[in-house]
């Protein structure tokens, strides 16, 4: 449907994300630096987000294993930075590169498997992947993490130093991915995956080779994720295996099902409404987890589909059956 | 060199403790137009099967052009000029006619891995996704949902998917189950109407039907192959009578 809506109306959409874009801008110059802070997160884990929903939400694979390649991408980060370089683009190249890898041989182990199996080999290579970056005390620090990386250099005199100055290079960060994953979605790639999580018989039968399809989407995807763990370990300052855990993997996946699965904007929206939440709610009551589950819950009863479809139906719009 | 477009040699599929498909020998020649016919559960949409390669025999061996294909994936088989359409309708329900067939024209083309163009962006691509369309009247339906088409539109759709590539293989599996005479009709001139070199294997129950496109009739009864032979050998055969058309004589 949002094809046919792009068709009659192509300027709608990059007019729509400039004006978004524009006022994400101003925000950065006018809010606090807490406020600033919080939307450091909020886009952090959207390209977080945006990576996990090309598996999840477009070929339909539940990954339940993604803290992973964020993890890595932040350890290796912080590595580059501790030991090698603080130039940003380096220390990002190798991140990510190492996040595609791990995403190839985690991609070849658990789509050797589909459906709920798919879900508990992908759960149980997260926690090796935890594991390791909590035992491996000589790399990883073990459970005190990586500390002490400081704001990497851009290249280009431009200072991270400030929240304002991080959140500039998080917001163009978010909207570079944003930008190539909706060439990729829309691409003849990007929709061969969506044929493959609607019928992967019949794509196979057409003449796709399914597995191929589903083997690159997720080393792609474990990509945005690595390049999110960079952005992440960069504004924080440190990293820990906290990270790497089942939490931060459950937490993306109702991001990405909470804004809309198979969306372009649902990540970014479900990201923002998850960490909104999670840091206001944190202020009155420890038991912040609980009332995610309870969220969960209720996502799952009332908008199946995620905030984007609610907000996408057209009034009187029910389709026949 | 072989002019035989399909060659099974003895394949055997063992489901547990069910032979769906028991030693069935059978060979079709390059153009012919071939009947598969049998009650239900014998052996006919599992024989399917492992010609597209959904499934791996237990044992014997698939040759196409003289190929052997038996462990041959079945999207390298679609790239060798083999399609099919499912007993069961097999569609993008959620996606609208137009990327339906667009998915169908893609798939064997040297861009189905792009990434960055947009995949409604390819003017030989589009123009032959068009050229679907308007041949097969579904120009003022092609934003709709397939989910919301009509059985017979659905059924159509997914024939004109099948034949989108001009494949030289075409499987069949009952075509014309569930759609109206006209439909039914429909479906008969399609067939009737392919290029001579294209070599078409269906499943069908509808006599008719049968007896108007074959050129030669395979049985199976319990996995097994009865007899295989043209219309009048397979009227005149009296035990196909008795399995195919009931005890009565």
């Amino acid at each position: 449907m949002h094809r046919t809506a792009a068709a009659t109306r192509p300027y709608l959409i990059p007019a729509a994300s400039l004006v978004v874009l524009a006022i994400m801008s101003v925000l950065g110059w006018q809010l606090s630096s807490y406020a600033t802070g919080l939307l450091v997160d909020c886009l952090i884990f959207a390209v977080l987000a945006l990576g996990l929903n090309l598996v999840l939400g477009y070929t339909g694979l539940p990954s339940l294993g993604h803290a992973a390649f964020f993890g890595v991408g932040a350890y290796a980060a912080a590595l580059m930075a501790l030991a090698v370089t603080n130039n940003f683009w380096l220390s990002a190249a190798a991140a990510v590169g190492a996040s595609l890898m791990l995403g190839a041989v985690y991609g070849y182990l658990a789509l050797r498997t589909s459906g709920v199996y798919f879900l508990i080999i992908t759960l149980a290579l997260g926690q090796i992947t935890w594991g390791v970056a909590y035992s491996w005390r000589s790399v990883t620090g073990g459970s005190d993490g990586l500390r002490g990386i400081e704001r990497p250099d851009l290249g280009f005199g431009l200072s991270l130093e400030s929240t304002a100055g991080y959140y500039f290079l998080a917001l163009a960060a978010a909207a570079a991915c944003l930008l190539l994953m909706t060439l990729i979605v829309r691409s003849p790639f990007g929709q061969a995956l969506r044929g493959i999580h609607l019928n992967a018989d019949r794509m196979a039968a057409l003449g796709y080779n399914v597995w191929l399809y589903k083997f690159l989407a997720f080393i792609i995807s474990a990509g945005f994720s690595g390049f999110a763990g960079v952005l992440f370990v960069y504004y924080k300052g440190f990293i820990s295996p906290e990270a790497v855990g089942i939490a931060v993997s459950a937490e993306i996946t109702l991001m990405v099902i909470l804004g809309g699965a198979g969306t372009l904007l649902g990540p970014f929206i479900g990201a923002f409404v998850v960490v909104f939440l999670s840091h206001v709610i944190s202020g009155y009551t420890a038991r912040w987890m609980m009332l995610l589950g309870s969220l969960y819950i209720l996502v799952m009863l009332f908008a199946p589909k995620g905030i984007m479809s609610l907000l996408t139906s057209r009034p009187g719009g029910k389709r026949a059956p | 060199m072989s002019a035989l477009a399909v060659a099974i040699d003895n394949v055997v599929m063992q489901f547990g403790g069910l032979r769906a498909v028991d030693g069935v020998s059978l060979e079709i020649p390059v153009g012919e137009r071939h009947v598969l016919l049998g009650p239900n559960g014998a052996g006919k949409t599992t024989l399917f099967n492992m010609i597209s390669g959904k499934l791996r025999p237990t044992s014997g061996r698939v040759s196409l052009f003289g190929q052997d294909v038996t462990n041959l994936a079945p999207h390298r088989r679609a790239h060798g000029g083999l399609s099919r359409t499912f007993q069961i309708t097999s569609l993008f329900y959620d996606m609208t006619v137009e990327e339906n067939v667009h998915l169908a024209v893609r798939a064997l083309s040297g861009t189905r891995f792009g990434m960055i163009r947009d995949a409604y962006a390819y003017p030989a691509i589009q123009e032959r996704v068009h050229q679907i369309l308007r041949d097969w009247r579904f120009e003022a339906h092609k934003a709709d949902r397939v989910g919301d088409l009509s059985y017979g539109d659905q059924r159509k759709l997914e024939l004109a998917m099948a034949v989108a590539n001009r494949p030289r293989i075409l499987l069949l599996d009952e075509p014309t189950s569930g759609l109206s005479a006209s439909e039914t009709d429909n479906v008969v001139a399609l067939i009737k109407e392919l290029p001579a070199d294209v070599t078409v294997l269906v499943v069908e129950h509808d006599m008719d039907v049968a007896f108007e496109v074959a050129d030669r009739f395979t049985i199976l009864h319990n996995g097994r192959l009865v007899m295989s032979g043209t219309a009048a050998e397979v009227q005149g055969n009296d035990e196909i009578q008795r399995i195919y058309f009931g005890e009565s004589d």
